[in-house]
């Protein structure tokens, strides 16, 4: 069974194609955050009638995955992510325990030997670190690891149209990674420290969305304002709040960074080679492309950096959020028929 | 004597009748409302009280909507805010001056509302109801008794953007649109009565007005969909007004006579009118007569009598040339579009075509390799055999099997298609050497010369023989239905089924975990200490450079004193800077 799962900064989903439903692929999706709430038995009473999972640990209830955000409120303070700052968490034991059970809970049981599990990794297959752990995880859950980029899985599930050629930028929470592929070979690719996590804290910081818990302390409430940024209506070229056209000025930033990025990357001798004067398709994924009017607003900067001569067309993929998971189980099939070949031979 | 009490009383009851209505002015204030409102319109309030944007909005029968509304400030109608709409957000309070216009607009766009725009003239705006949603600016001008020379300024209010237009009397003014006329002519250098004048008695018909629908709206402007349609030219500056007779003054007009002088208005400041000359007595007979003066009003000489039913045919014979020219024109631009739609197409194809090509040959060599090996691997197999297709998909070509031929055959056909691809084997290898280097070279691929390069590797393609690969059928089964999953998956057609999935109850975990990043706020200082340069004892210390050098001989000696004093007891300034250690150290002693 071929199995895929992305290690996201905002959700951790796994997908496959279970035999009992063939006709359809089997999709977890849990966020990677968990909620602190103070060891007392109401609290267990609580998360035990509700069946809500949670893990114990010196004095504290951790609530973990998709209910994380459904009891934090009893505590009153934010959510802390799994992934912290962009990678596995070195200081923080609990959270990679957390990312121990997620991820044995989401892969499904019923394997055989040899089963390839494609993955990616937080900030960049290049962080040999972390794609360590994650393939320490996988293992140990019986599956053969693959680390693959997310441009790559974003190219593999949604450029069939234009033959697997172009650019591929997939925006994260932590990270953005942007990649040139032609005919499916990657020729170049780039990752940057910055993701919809930066948009949402310093929207955070301006218009103090803050939270309180019961000693006093201070949190940034991320999710009040991500709650507000997934409104259908907001867009970012026709802003009509403040606080809309201070998104709209921060996803600019972003942009900005990308398109000096893809502009480096297509001057590079690699590209300027393998591409020559093509024009390239640009394909965006990720949540944060879901916005209305992403599109308009980095062909605006691919404009201001002088490569729109050398664009195509830009286009935001519809299933964003899922096109990684779904591309990197092409991978997995692409991976399996190659080593069954090799096996035969 | 009773004629000058008469009088008296007379003047009395004119100042009585001025004050009083001066004095209702001052005591109320007009607010505008229009858009997609149920009652636009002026609305006045008491000038002291103040008014905002939900009290108008109130007034203008806006409630449970949502939108935006612009705030436009007179005279200029600058742009002061706009502002986002929501029922169940507060009211917006946010203050409307004296003679603001607001402008709303819904996100729904189906409501019950009545399409007009407004004009402000003199001051004064006028809501102008617009029949069919939308209606020329001349046509929208000549409802109110004005006609218009001049570009007009036109505020267009949208979706978050208010836009500022200068239109001219052939142009579209829609609902919602807020028309300056003050503004443009201050723009022109003209005064408002010059550029926009107004007649005192009753309008006279004239070709503009006939355009008017009876229920007092606005003829529509004519939808894409109709026929061919030519806008009507606007009766450009030309104000039709009653005359009597062409000694006596301009306005003046009786019931009887129909004749009507007209003024001109031409590109500069110049005005002409034209008045009929008595000694035309039969040309007195015609309905319309226009009048134009050379800007000496003073004399009559000078004033020259025309009829307006020449240019009218005139009109009709020049509107029937530009009928044809339009239609010319316009057959003109749609053929351009089919050619350039026609080469963009033809040149998306033929890219097309090159990126497949170029992905089947590079397939084709993977293909021919791989199989190449299988078949040597598997001579000895059953005798099953499959034909591979040329155009296998980009991915999945080499690995996907799209028609299967089950044949059985005997060894020594096996024996020959084992000779055939060993013997194709190199020209499968020289064909590779020579895709990659069509895929790597830059030459032959990005010049003109590249459709050559691809009809001679298709040539290739063609003449190498068939290669009929031999396997289990249980192999070629399972082959089938990956290559369907594969497809399937390329294509984005096996849907998505979100589960959730089953977590453990309850985990152990161990360590301490870090939590959430918390925002640093220090503590406030106890006692905020006094700046040192504003301390008395820095002060009494300073010198001035007279008293510094009188002093300066006996500092030396001093100074060995002032140290063992210094060291004995701190200054007052100096107690200001170790406030925060002190602060310090008395927080960690409470503790």
């Amino acid at each position: 069974m071929i199995t895929a799962i992305d290690f996201g900064c905002y959700a951790i989903r796994t997908a496959f194609r279970d035999p009992a439903t063939a006709a359809a692929i089997t999709l977890y999706s849990e966020r990677s955050e968990y909620a602190i709430l103070p060891d007392q038995e109401s609290h267990r009473q609580a998360l035990l009638e509700r069946e809500i999972s949670y893990g114990a640990c010196e004095d504290n209830l951790l609530v973990f995955g998709n209910r994380a955000g459904q009891v934090r409120w009893l505590s009153r303070k934010s959510c802390a992510p799994l992934f912290t700052d962009g990678g596995v968490p070195t200081t923080d034991a609990p959270a990679r325990q957390i990312l121990h059970v997620l991820t044995k809970a989401m892969l499904p049981q019923n394997r055989t030997e040899g089963d390839y599990c494609c993955f990616t990794v937080p900030g960049g297959r290049n962080k040999t670190s972390h794609a360590e752990f994650l393939a320490r995880l996988i293992q140990m859950s019986g599956f053969v690891p693959v680390p693959v980029s997310s441009c790559e899985s974003a190219l593999l599930a949604s450029g069939a149209e234009t033959h697997f050629t172009g650019a591929t930028i997939v925006i994260g929470a932590e990270s953005t990674e942007i990649g040139i592929s032609r005919f499916g070979v990657e020729l170049a690719s780039q990752t940057i420290a910055v993701g919809s996590n930066w948009i949402d804290t310093e929207l955070a910081t301006q218009f103090k969305f803050q939270v309180w818990d019961e000693a006093g302390e201070c949190y940034l409430d991320l999710e009040a304002v991500r709650e507000w940024k997934h409104d259908d209506r907001i867009h970012l070229r026709h802003g009509t709040s403040e606080r809309e056209r201070t998104l709209a000025r921060l996803y600019g930033a972003v942009l900005d960074q990308i398109a000096r990025a893809t502009r480096q990357m297509l001057l590079s001798p690699e590209v300027k080679s393998g591409l020559g004067k093509q024009r390239l398709s640009v394909v965006c994924a990720g949540g944060p492309t879901q916005i209305a009017g992403f599109s308009s607003a980095l062909s605006e900067r691919l404009v201001d950096h002088d490569i729109a001569s050398q664009i195509l067309s830009v286009k935001a993929i519809e299933d964003a959020g899922h096109a990684v998971v779904r591309g990197l189980l092409i991978h997995g099939e692409l991976e399996a028929r190659r080593h069954s070949r090799q096996s035969a031979a | 004597m009773c004629a000058i009490k008469s009088c008296s009383r007379l003047c009395i009851a004119v100042a009585a009748l001025i004050t009083s209505s001066a004095c209702a002015s001052a005591q109320e204030a007009s607010y505008t409302i229009a858009g997609d409102v149920p009652s636009p319109g002026t609305y006045s309030h008491p000038a002291g009280e103040p008014m905002d944007l939900a009290q108008l909005l109130e007034q203008g029968g806006v409630s449970g909507q949502q939108g935006i509304a612009a705030i436009l400030r007179r005279p200029t109608l600058e742009t002061v805010s706009t502002n986002s709409i929501r029922p169940d957000a507060r009211p917006n309070r946010t203050p409307v001056a004296a003679g603001d216009v607001v402008v709303f607009r819904r996100y729904e766009p189906h409501g019950v509302f009545t399409p007009h725009a407004v004009l402000i003239c003199g001051g004064e705006p006028r809501i102008v109801p617009l029949g069919g949603g939308s209606a020329y600016l001349a046509h929208a001008m000549a409802a109110v008794g004005l006609q218009i020379s001049q570009p007009a300024d036109v505020i267009r209010v949208n979706w978050g953007s208010t836009n500022r237009l200068s239109l001219g009397g052939n142009s579209v003014l829609l609902h919602g649109d807020v028309v300056n006329v003050a503004n443009a002519g201050r723009m022109s250098g003209l005064r408002i009565t010059e550029t926009f004048a107004r007649p005192k008695e009753p309008v006279v018909q004239t070709s503009v007005a006939a355009v008017m629908s009876s229920d007092g709206g606005l003829s529509p402007v004519p939808s894409a969909s109709s026929s061919l349609f030519v806008p009507p030219k606007p009766q450009s500056a030309t104000l039709h007004i009653p005359h009597a007779d062409s000694s006596s003054d301009l306005v003046v007009g009786t019931a009887s006579e129909t004749r009507t002088a007209a003024v001109e208005f031409g590109g500069d400041a110049q005005m002409e009118l034209r008045v009929p000359d008595s000694s035309d007595a039969q040309e007195n007979t015609t309905p319309f007569q226009t009048v134009s003066l050379e800007s000496q009003f003073s004399d009559p000489e000078t004033i020259h009598l025309s009829d307006s039913s020449e240019p009218s045919t005139a009109d009709s014979s020049s509107s029937g040339i530009l009928n044809a020219v339009f239609v010319v024109g316009l057959l003109f631009a749609i053929g351009l579009i089919g050619v350039g739609w026609v080469r963009t197409q033809q040149e998306r194809r033929l890219e097309i075509e090159t990126a497949d090509s170029a992905a089947e040959s590079t397939a084709q060599v993977a293909e021919f390799s791989r199989a190449a090996d299988i078949q040597l691997a598997e001579a000895d197999t059953t005798p099953t055999s499959q034909t591979v297709s040329d155009d296998c998909p980009v991915l999945s070509a080499g690995i996907d099997v799209e028609t299967v031929e089950s044949q059985s055959e005997s060894s020594s056909i096996q024996q020959s298609a084992e000779e055939e691809i060993q013997a194709s084997h190199s020209d499968v290898l020289s064909a590779a050497d020579k895709s990659a280097e069509i895929a790597t070279d830059d030459g032959p691929w990005f010049d003109a010369n590249w459709s050559s390069v691809d009809a001679e590797r298709q040539t290739q393609t063609e003449s190498q023989p068939k290669l009929k690969v031999e396997s289990k059928p249980e192999t070629i089964a399972t082959a089938v239905v990956k290559s369907d999953v594969l497809e399937d998956l390329l294509q984005n057609r096996l849907p998505m089924e979100l589960k959730q999935a089953q977590l453990p109850l309850q985990v152990a975990l161990f360590g301490k975990p870090s939590g959430p990043k918390r925002l640093r706020i220090d503590a406030a200082h106890k006692t905020i200490a006094a700046p040192h340069m504003a301390s008395a004892a820095k002060r009494a210390q300073r010198k001035t450079p007279v008293a510094a050098a009188a002093a300066k001989k006996t500092s030396n000696e001093t100074r060995h004193n002032q140290q063992q004093r210094s060291n004995a007891e701190p200054s007052a300034g100096d107690a200001s800077r170790f406030d925060r250690a002190l602060n310090f150290l008395e927080e960690q002693s409470e503790k």
